[in-house]
């Protein structure tokens, strides 16, 4: 199998960070932390060291194997019950996420047109991806990196004179238990996904090394903690929570000398690769998951995999049907499905291993 | 799999239906004015004029035409204006927002909700008060300098703006932002109309050199929270943009020796320290140039220029003290964000004086205004005529 490179694999821990931030924890941190919301992120950047240097450990410690294959070696019969509720759960997230992509679509952009029709233009190309190699995806994202880190300096220079630091003011003044909610959302929703990242064995990465990928985490949560600021200090609280996708209306904010203006349709690009990189890396992880516990061959499982878009297409056409009620399942079930199956379970799996050793 | 996808692709594309129109057959919005008409709303859009098709534009024909409708609610007037007008309605361009003085003394978020929800509208639009005028009217007044009212307001409020400061420009979702904030209330620009409003509307007042009615920015309207409580004065108006330091050149009398001395001030800044809920201390500093004088004065003479200075000073100290104490006790109104500043510096005072701050604290503030004003330039003319004389 072809090897990936150390940056492209980090570029994937990037996207992964960044996907949901902008739809869900934006919008639940400014609603429970108000202004207090970036300090929520500050606590989360350090507090997610542990689930980061969790899913590390058991890359290095296991460097021939996915997590389902250790899983599997290490809990018997109980690790195919975990890896099934792994499955389980990447596909409800993945479903989310294809449902926040198509919603923010449909009500920003193309909001006369069909979100039928939507979700099939959206699904084509991720089928086509997930029925490529690995190193083939993760091309594509270290591009989309580029592309990315080219928008977020054209959107910083054309908001830093917008900011009122007088806007993130009173400072914590909120209940600390709203201020830690909010981090445990943070936590939640962009440092957990980045366990999907264990479904690539280290032997599969050319230099891999814990130390770049330290930094890659550094400085994509920075950059989160970085969104919020702006969204706070340059709106405000009050505006910031009336809008739905705040980050996305700072965009229309954007203007570089006057000459660089109206541009928010290309920046928020940005949003919509991280989305689709993090939807393409949960989809491999299911696929490996299903090669793994059911032992199928590539081409069978080809057809799974594209059978199982085509339900994401599906349901998440129907998961949700009033825009804006998503975020009552997202902040009351979806959490706690994902700290269980994201943290507990490779916590499992990081105690056995401890054991045997 | 891959023949497929791409004959899917290929298929569906096409008919995504993304709702594209060419330029020409889209009405584009470039102002909106709302207004009140009993007990309905009324909605007008200034729509710029697309060239029609297979005719060439006539000399003299309008650039901009103005579709008004009605009713209970600025969403169903919207709808009866798309009946009315042949092309689809765009508000991706609106420029200016007009309110009038009925909506804004009933309460401005009663409308604020429409154009905010909108995703095709921007929310960068400058916002402003109608004065002694419907809104609707003021988007029908023709400027011989712009081609579209819309943009004859933007530029005056623009220009204004920097070198008079009587107006300050605001934008739609900033001012909903100031009615949220907590100890503030907000303020607005108002725009009139001068002469009279039917011969501003016909192009005929383009085509001779002192059109017979125009637009002009007033004073600034001021609220309590989303309702309109009154206007100032021209002074008043640029006073309290030099307190919010949104000032960023006013010109200036100093009465000196029986005669008025112009000052050209720029660089002004305005610093308001929170003691306490009750003493407030405010510090303006900046820079001014002399612009006008008539006396018979020896500019060269650094004493004469220092009592001008002192003179300036006081003066500007005496109308800043002037302006907070008429406010807050006539509007019992905190256009100054007073109350804002306790709240974002000192949270914990405010939660006790929240509810009294407008009715009771705001009233009797102790105000120690300090300022710091130098004339740095005299002009191009080192001493004055008549003193050369």
């Amino acid at each position: 199998m072809k090897k990936i490179s150390s940056l492209e694999y980090n570029t994937l821990l990037w996207f992964l960070t960044r996907a949901t931030f902008i739809e869900i924890t934006a919008e639940i941190l400014l609603n429970k932390a108000n202004q207090d919301s970036w300090i929520s992120i500050l606590i989360s950047i350090f507090l997610g060291l542990i689930p980061f240097f969790l899913f590390s450990y058991l890359t290095n410690k296991y460097p021939n194997k996915n997590i389902i294959q250790i899983n599997q070696e290490k809990l018997g019969k109980l690790g195919i019950l975990l890896n099934l509720i792994l499955i389980a759960t990447t596909l409800i997230f993945t479903i989310c996420s294809f449902w926040i992509v198509t919603n923010f679509i449909s009500s920003q952009y193309l909001y006369k047109t069909s979100k039928t029709i939507l979700t099939i233009i959206l699904i084509l190309p991720v089928i086509y991806t997930i029925n490529k190699k690995l190193h083939v995806f993760t091309k594509v994202s270290l591009i989309m990196f580029y592309t990315s880190i080219f928008f977020i300096i054209i959107i910083l220079s054309g908001l830093v004179g917008n900011i009122n630091i007088n806007n993130i003011k009173p400072i914590l003044n909120n209940p600390s238990n709203n201020i830690l909610y909010g981090t445990f959302c943070f936590i939640g929703f962009n440092i957990l996904p980045l366990f999907l990242l264990n479904i690539i064995p280290k032997n599969q990465i050319k230099n891999y090394s814990p130390k770049k990928s330290f930094i890659f985490y550094l400085i994509s949560t920075i950059s989160l903690l970085n969104v919020m600021f702006l969204t706070i200090s340059i709106f405000g609280i009050h505006l910031s929570k009336l809008y739905n996708y705040p980050s996305f209306h700072l965009l229309k904010r954007v203007s570089v000398l006057d000459i660089i203006d109206r541009v928010e349709s290309i920046l928020s690009l940005e949003w919509f690769l991280a989305l689709f990189i993090q939807i393409v890396i949960s989809l491999y992880f299911i696929k490996k998951a299903i090669e793994e516990t059911f032992q199928t061959k590539e081409k069978t499982n080809n057809i799974i995999i594209t059978i199982v878009c085509l339900i994401i297409a599906l349901l998440s056409s129907i998961i949700f049907k009033t825009n804006g009620t998503e975020i009552n399942y997202f902040e009351n079930k979806l959490i706690y499905l994902l700290y269980i199956s994201y943290l507990i379970i490779p916590l499992i799996t990081f105690i056995k291993s401890l054991k045997n050793t | 799999m891959k023949k497929l996808i791409i004959i899917l692709a290929i298929i569906i594309i096409p008919i995504s239906g993304c709702g594209y129109k060419e330029l020409n057959n889209l009405s584009i919005v470039t102002a909106v004015a709302f207004d009140k008409q009993e007990e309905n709303y009324e909605l007008s859009f200034l729509i710029a004029n697309s060239p029609k098709s297979q005719t060439s534009s006539k000399e003299g024909e309008a650039k901009t035409t103005v579709y008004s409708s009605q009713g209970k609610t600025i969403a169903e007037a919207s709808k009866k204006i798309e009946q009315i007008v042949p092309k689809q309605i765009y508000l991706g361009h609106i420029n200016v927002v007009i309110i009038s003085e009925d909506i804004a003394k009933e309460g401005f978020l009663n409308i604020a909700d429409w154009l905010l929800r909108n995703p095709q509208t921007r929310k960068k639009f400058y916002l402003l008060q109608a004065k002694d005028e419907k809104a609707k009217n003021i988007l029908k007044i023709v400027s011989p300098l712009e081609s579209f009212p819309s943009q004859s307001i933007a530029t005056l409020i623009e220009s204004n703006s920097e070198t008079k400061s009587v107006a300050t420009n605001i934008t739609y979702s900033n001012f909903i932002s100031q009615i949220l904030e907590k100890g503030y209330d907000p303020t607005l620009p108002s725009i009139t109309i001068k002469g009279d409003a039917k011969k501003g509307s016909n192009e005929k007042n383009l085509e001779t050199t002192e059109p017979e009615s125009y637009l002009a920015l007033g004073p600034l309207a001021i609220y309590k929270k989303d309702k309109l409580k009154g206007f100032l004065t021209e002074k008043e108006s640029w006073t309290v943009n030099v307190l919010k330091n949104e000032a960023k050149e006013i010109n200036y009398n100093v009465k000196y020796q029986n005669q008025d001395i112009s000052i050209e001030t720029n660089n002004l800044k305005t610093k308001i320290k929170i003691k306490n809920e009750k003493n407030i201390e405010i510090t303006v500093s900046g820079k001014g140039n002399i612009y006008n004088i008539n006396n018979k004065i020896n500019l060269q003479n650094y004493q004469e220029i220092h009592k001008i200075e002192k003179k300036w000073n006081q003066n500007l100290k005496q109308d800043l003290y002037n302006t907070i104490k008429k406010i807050t006790k006539t509007y019992q109104t905190d256009i100054f964000g007073f109350g804002n500043l306790i709240y974002k510096n000192k949270p914990k005072t405010w939660q006790k004086i929240e509810k009294n701050w407008n009715n009771k604290y705001l009233q009797n503030i102790n105000i120690k205004i300090k300022t710091n004003l130098k004339i740095e330039g005299t002009g191009s003319l080192v001493e004055t005529i008549k003193e050369a004389t």
